[in-house]
């Protein structure tokens, strides 16, 4: 195959944003000046990337990422067997044990052999805030819940976390009945080390109960050791709207309030 | 170092866009295969590393719209010739059917990053060393690569 007087895109577009070695960029930049037309082509990039940038925002487009990509690992986390899931979930959440009491009926899938190890590399991402998001299983996909959504006895969910960089973490639940439930750690005294990296959905999906009015998460994510216990009994007293932040200062603080549907 | 998925999108996103364009030829379906490469960043970003972004997405870019162009089974609005057209938006008749289901299943045998391979190479016309480079492989694995893929064509076309 000879070989073809235009410059291949990639080695423009990569020379525009300072890409390659410099003798690399060198090369492509004589063969474009070699090229008819090719120092326009790379004049153009710029303009093109403004106009592209201003049609495509990007907390908007981020949105509608993070949304189909949350939505991709549910549906995933809640069609695969157990065992396969927690082998898979198990190199990116990189959590300890989780052998959780929920919601009355317990967890749909109970423990599993086999903990991965914790992996934590130290760092933090900057600039960003820890998330808590719930999914539902409707069908072959997994819906993100938000606040105020109506959720019912028998429907599955799925909770999942962002740490953003927090190293500790807490996460329950407490429902219409004053009952709360704990979600991570495995109990009042377990590890409240969080899973760096990006979403991490937590081990088993969990099905309703028929506790009324309401079921309503709380994420603590913290820098430091949490007071599960503390936490767990001011929520037991106050509810779901008991001022976490007494007991663990600094913490950033979740709430997720689901309504529950009538029986 | 850990990636910024809001910064490649803001800073790589348009250059995403537009070699989803190009292969799609399709300004709606390229922003979907857009927004479907980052998907694939978010959920691999706590393994990706901030080095030569362009190329990575690049490639992810050209990977994320050939499935595209497969599952769509979309047609060319012009006279395109290059390679992937071809292959993925050939026109219903009977021949040509043929080469179509015969590449589908060529295509659908080998791994993915031999279809962006054939693509860098054949359809961009980057040469055998741009196309290693680009997708960190040796030249002699990127010619063995194509050769494989030539291969299995020869042997589907007897087949058939």
């Amino acid at each position: 195959m000879s070989r073809p007087v235009r410059v291949p895109d990639l080695l423009v577009e990569q020379l525009a944003k300072g890409e390659l070695s410099p003798a690399r960029a060198a090369d492509v930049r004589r063969r474009l000046e070699a090229e008819p037309g090719g120092m326009a082509r790379l004049a153009a990039i710029a303009a093109d990337d403004a106009a592209l940038q201003a049609r495509f925002e990007v907390d908007a487009g981020m949105r509608r990422v993070r949304a189909k990509a949350a939505e991709q690992a549910v549906a995933e986390a809640l069609h695969r067997p157990a065992r396969a899931r927690w082998a898979t979930l198990g190199g990116v959440l990189a959590l300890a044990a989780l052998v959780l009491v929920v919601w009355g009926r317990g967890p749909v899938d109970p423990g599993l052999g086999g903990v991965p190890e914790l992996v934590d590399d130290g760092t933090r991402a900057k600039g960003i805030e820890s998330r808590l998001e719930v999914f539902r299983k409707e069908g072959d996909v997994a819906r993100p819940l938000a606040e105020g959504d109506v959720v019912a006895a028998g429907q599955v969910v799925q909770v999942a976390y962002r740490s953003a960089g927090r190293r500790h973490g807490a996460i329950l639940s407490v429902d219409g009945r004053g009952v709360v439930t704990l979600h991570h750690p495995a109990s009042v005294r377990g590890d409240t080390r969080l899973a760096p990296g990006g979403r991490v959905l937590l081990e088993h999906a969990y099905e309703l109960d028929d506790a009324p009015e309401h079921e309503t998460f709380l994420f603590l994510a913290s820098d430091a050791p949490i007071d599960v216990a503390a936490v767990a009994a001011l929520v037991r007293v106050d509810g779901a709207a008991a001022d976490v932040g007494r007991v663990v200062p600094g913490a950033e603080i979740h709430r997720l309030r689901l309504s529950k549907a009538a029986p | 170092m850990s990636i910024d998925v809001a910064t490649w999108y803001q800073a790589h996103g348009p250059m995403v866009y537009r070699r989803c364009r190009q292969l799609l030829r399709d300004e709606e379906l390229a922003e979907e295969a857009m927004h479907d490469v980052f998907v694939q960043v978010v959920r691999r970003e706590d393994r990706l590393r901030d080095e030569a972004p362009v190329s990575l997405l690049y490639r992810m870019a050209t990977n994320v719209s050939l499935n595209l162009i497969r599952s769509k089974r979309r047609r060319p609005e012009d006279a395109e010739t290059d390679l992937v057209h071809r292959i993925a938006c050939l026109p219903d008749h009977e021949s040509e059917v043929g080469a179509r289901t015969l590449l589908d299943r060529l295509f659908g045998r080998e791994p993915e990053s031999t279809r962006v391979i054939a693509t860098l190479h054949l359809a961009d016309g980057m040469t055998l060393e741009e196309t290693a480079e680009a997708v960190g492989m040796s030249v002699s694995g990127v010619r063995k690569r194509l050769r494989k893929l030539k291969a299995s064509l020869v042997a589907l076309e007897e087949a058939a």
